[in-house]
């Protein structure tokens, strides 16, 4: 199954990639025989089965509803690219 | 006396007795890390000054009666998945390079409420995408036994330096295969034990449904002694069981296997199995059957529909899971133009091939016309799987595999073509979308002198006949005994 160079690119431009021509023609020759070998999957009637979406959990746990320390400012932007000391900076989006 | 051939049992009763110190240890480490480590190339960062901080007040509570347990003063080492406070956590990837997270991961955390010393990070496959740690954005890891060729992966840190002796136990995470493959490359033993055994908060996610935290030792025991430190519900995982642990170590006093019940899967010995590999096994049931075990043919009839399935699940949860890496927060982000711009470079500069390979693939795996076709399907795919174990665990007590079809392959051997490298996890993909407990014990050598391990998949929270079952192997040979020649 060959796969077009826009799909590729679509899959890149939702996944918030960006990448360059030999990058688009390799993915587009992998994603292509991938997609060809899970077409194996297409052989199995699986109509009346369940999914699995998680291999353990029966239903999802609940926790009370109170506040708990959360990270002080300091260590949560003590990773950040950019800064004011009090937020996260990024590039103007409004102008 | 020198340290680095014991057991972290007997380094524990070396402790206890007061013949060593964790200081001495943890000092022998850092030395040997700083002799074959150039050769090795398992370690990412070396926590030189906290662990010896660590191995001082592990010896000062011991001189004032106040010792942890089995793990106190014991050096080990971690996946660099594993979020450390104050340590870097990178991923093997450019696009964590620099980040110091500022908190421990569960795992960690309760490695060092048991004293343990934690002498530093280990190289990886990028995100723990890969089988041979050559993906890892830094650098390979090499084979204690054979530097030419790879340590299996992505936990490939984690079995070199446990192999090698330069720590005496690590941690790892397996997703599909990731901590018992190159467990079995390296001849230590790995334990991935069932999903939700231990908590996954902290540990960086690659695919939720699948990823799992788990222990190497060069012995069952060793893997049991860790795995205890580690496991139990944690209310930061909702996905982590809320049932007691077991007293596992305590349990291995006289394990046995008589009239215990294995069930060899036909559809795992099939064409492509090294030969080499297959006898190895073929002896260890032999010598299984000798001690009392009772073995049967079983059929998992859905196995070779496990690697589509697999690369459908894994990669979707990726490319969801690897979108938090934005630039913002922390680590690379390239800021030269709009908001968007700096979101596209930072993923596209930051991430390596592999990993790109896989949010691609999952991304275009989730789009609308795909969803049901594959990511639905693959998951049904999944029940049956699953399905098929819970049948063949109605007549068995345990089931007995390769790990993988062939020993460790050389550096850069590996194929170009993905589909072709990812049908080598075969018989490990099958445990993760299951959630079942799975270990590599050490079980022979090629002819060449690499290792080869088997694999023992157990019920669900059965991780007790697990360990039973090789430790007592374990008592009947000596493979785990023997060391790798390249960093004697």
């Amino acid at each position: 199954m060959a796969l077009a160079r826009e799909e590729v690119e679509r899959a890149a431009r939702l996944a918030a990639l960006s990448l360059d021509d030999e990058e688009v023609e390799r993915l587009r020759h992998d994603l292509s025989s991938l997609v060809g070998y899970f077409e194996k999957l297409l052989a199995l009637d699986v109509s009346q089965v369940p999914p699995t979406d998680h291999a353990t959990m029966g239903s999802a746990p609940t926790r009370p509803d109170v506040v708990r320390p959360s990270l002080p400012v300091e260590k949560a932007l003590a990773n950040a690219p950019e800064s004011d000391g009090f937020s996260l900076l990024v590039p103007r989006i409004i102008e | 006396m020198n340290p680095h051939h014991l057991s972290l049992r007997a380094l524990a009763d070396a402790l206890a007795a007061g013949e060593l110190t964790s200081e001495e240890v943890t000092r022998a480490c850092l030395e040997r890390i700083r002799t074959t480590d150039e050769r090795l190339g398992a370690f990412l960062h070396v926590a030189e000054e906290t662990a010896l901080a660590q191995a001082r007040a592990s010896d000062e509570r011991r001189r004032e009666g106040r010792a942890l347990g089995l793990l106190d003063g014991v050096p080990v080492a971690l996946k660099d998945n594993l979020s450390t406070e104050g340590l870097p956590t990178t991923c093997a990837s450019r696009i964590l390079e620099g980040y110091v997270p500022p908190f421990d991961a569960t795992v960690v955390q309760r490695l060092k409420e048991a004293g343990a010393v934690i002498v530093g990070k280990l190289n990886m496959d990028e995100f723990a995408m890969g089988s041979t740690t050559e993906s890892s954005a830094f650098k390979p890891t090499r084979n204690p036994w054979d530097l030419s060729r790879s340590p299996g992966g992505s936990s490939g840190g984690s079995a070199a330096a446990t192999a090698a002796r330069q720590v005496f136990g690590a941690l790892g995470s397996d997703t599909g295969g990731s901590i018992r493959q190159p467990a079995s490359h390296c001849g230590v033993v790995g334990i991935k034990p069932t999903y939700g055994r231990c908590s996954r908060h902290g540990l960086v996610a690659y695919a939720s449904s699948l990823d799992q935290v788990g222990t190497f030792g060069r012995t069952v025991e060793d893997a049991a002694i860790l795995l205890q430190a580690i496991a139990g519900h944690d209310p930061n995982d909702s996905t982590s069981v809320d049932e007691p642990v077991p007293d596992w170590v305590a349990a291995l006093e006289g394990a046995s296997v008589e009239g215990m019940r294995l069930g060899i899967p036909k559809e795992y010995f099939v064409d492509g199995l090294d030969p080499e590999v297959e006898g190895a096994l073929r002896a260890a049931i032999a010598t299984l059957v000798s001690m009392g075990a009772k073995v049967e043919e079983i059929s998992l009839p859905h196995t070779e529909y496990a690697i589509a399935a697999y690369y459908v699940v894994a990669p979707a949860e990726a490319s969801s899971n690897l979108s938090r890496f934005d630039g913002i927060r922390y680590g690379l982000s390239i800021r030269d133009g709009s908001l968007r711009d700096l979101y596209f470079r930072t993923r596209g500069e930051g991430f390596g091939p592999e990993v790109k390979r896989r949010i691609v693939t999952g991304t275009w795996l989730l789009s609308s016309g795909n969803y049901e076709q594959y990511s639905v399907r693959a998951q049904k795919v999944r029940t049956l799987i699953r399905r098929d174990f819970d049948e063949a665990f109605a007549k068995v007590d345990a089931i007995l595999t390769p790990v993988a079809p062939t020993a460790a392959r050389r550096l850069g051997e590996g194929s170009e073509d993905p589909l072709e490298a990812y049908l080598s996890d075969t018989f490990t993909l099958a445990c993760n979308l299951a959630g079942l407990p799975g270990m590599s014990v050490p079980c022979g050598f090629t002819s060449k002198g690499l290792p080869v391990g088997m694999q023992l998949l157990g019920k669900r929270m059965d991780e007790a006949t697990l360990f039973r079952l090789g430790a007592a192997y374990q008592q009947a040979t000596d493979w785990h005994r023997q060391s790798p020649p390249e960093v004697a």
